[in-house]
């Protein structure tokens, strides 16, 4: 219990202190980097696994990208005007967040379908496995970094 | 022993007899004017394959190295197969997305065989 207090008051100045849009691109850049080479130790492809995934693999992940660019402009926009959020932008900030999510979940079936004809079972699974365990550190990085929303002062 | 040994001869034989010929082909590529369109820019190439034979079927292996907006560098490579006949030159378009940077590129001769007569 007094380990855990100890970890939450350590994380308590990162969680308050408001990123920059520097500080959030930098960071997505950083944690992103190495994605394939992560991606690849785990699969352990063959070569023609590897032919057939790769490419396929890439245009997943620029799909993907530009739905992490908007998260990223979402998040700038909000550590923006954090401090002085009107309802109108609060609302369209949430619904701009669930529509990435429910975009998120359509372009990982869409290519989980082409990943299905490429990969065993097994690997398909390890895949995405892999893809979770990666965007859930990366969600909790940036969770960890954006403060709650306030009502303007005097509200 | 004398049938083990016999079986591995045979083995040896039909497989040396199976695999084709193989021949030896060059890859040369130079960067070409960017195919620039709204949704992404096609990264062009003039890619130049020799080899001493009349008539071969060569396959090049492309490798980009690609940094995403996200800040993720993929390394992907594509097979090619050609038909080639000395000095002929192709034409490779690799598109890339707004925001994606191409770092590297690299082609390959991955395999030679000349064309059966």
């Amino acid at each position: 219990m007094k380990a855990m207090l100890l970890s939450l008051l350590i994380a308590g100045p990162a969680w308050a202190a408001l990123p920059g849009p520097t500080d959030t691109h930098a960071m997505r850049a950083e944690l992103q980097k190495q994605r394939q080479d992560i991606v690849a130790g785990v699969l352990d492809l063959t070569d023609d696994e590897a032919l057939a995934f790769w490419p396929s693999y890439r245009d997943y992940r620029v799909e993907m990208a530009r739905l992490g660019d908007r998260t990223v402009k979402l998040i700038d926009e909000f550590v923006a005007s954090s401090d002085k959020l009107t309802d109108a932008q609060a609302g369209r900030m949430v619904d701009e967040h669930l529509a990435i999510q429910a975009e998120r979940v359509a372009v990982r079936q869409r290519h989980v379908k082409v990943f299905r004809k490429i990969l065993p079972a097994t690997k398909l699974a390890r895949f995405v496995q892999i893809e979770n365990k990666l965007d859930a550190t990366i969600d909790q990085e940036l969770a960890m970094a954006i403060p709650l929303a306030m009502e303007p002062a005097g509200k | 022993m004398k049938a083990a040994l016999f079986g591995l001869f045979l083995t040896a034989t039909s497989w040396a007899a199976a695999a084709p010929a193989t021949c030896t082909a060059d890859v040369h590529a130079t960067e070409r004017t960017d195919d620039a369109r709204d949704e992404s820019v096609g990264k062009v190439f003039a890619v130049q394959i020799d080899t001493r034979e009349s008539c071969a079927m060569v396959d090049v292996d492309f490798t980009a190295t690609e940094r995403l907006s996200d800040g993720e560098e993929i390394k992907v490579r594509r097979r090619g197969s050609r038909k080639v006949k000395p000095g002929t030159t192709y034409k490779v378009t690799y598109r890339v997305g707004p925001g994606s940077t191409l770092l590297d590129t690299e082609f390959k001769v991955a395999r030679c065989v000349p064309c059966a007569e």
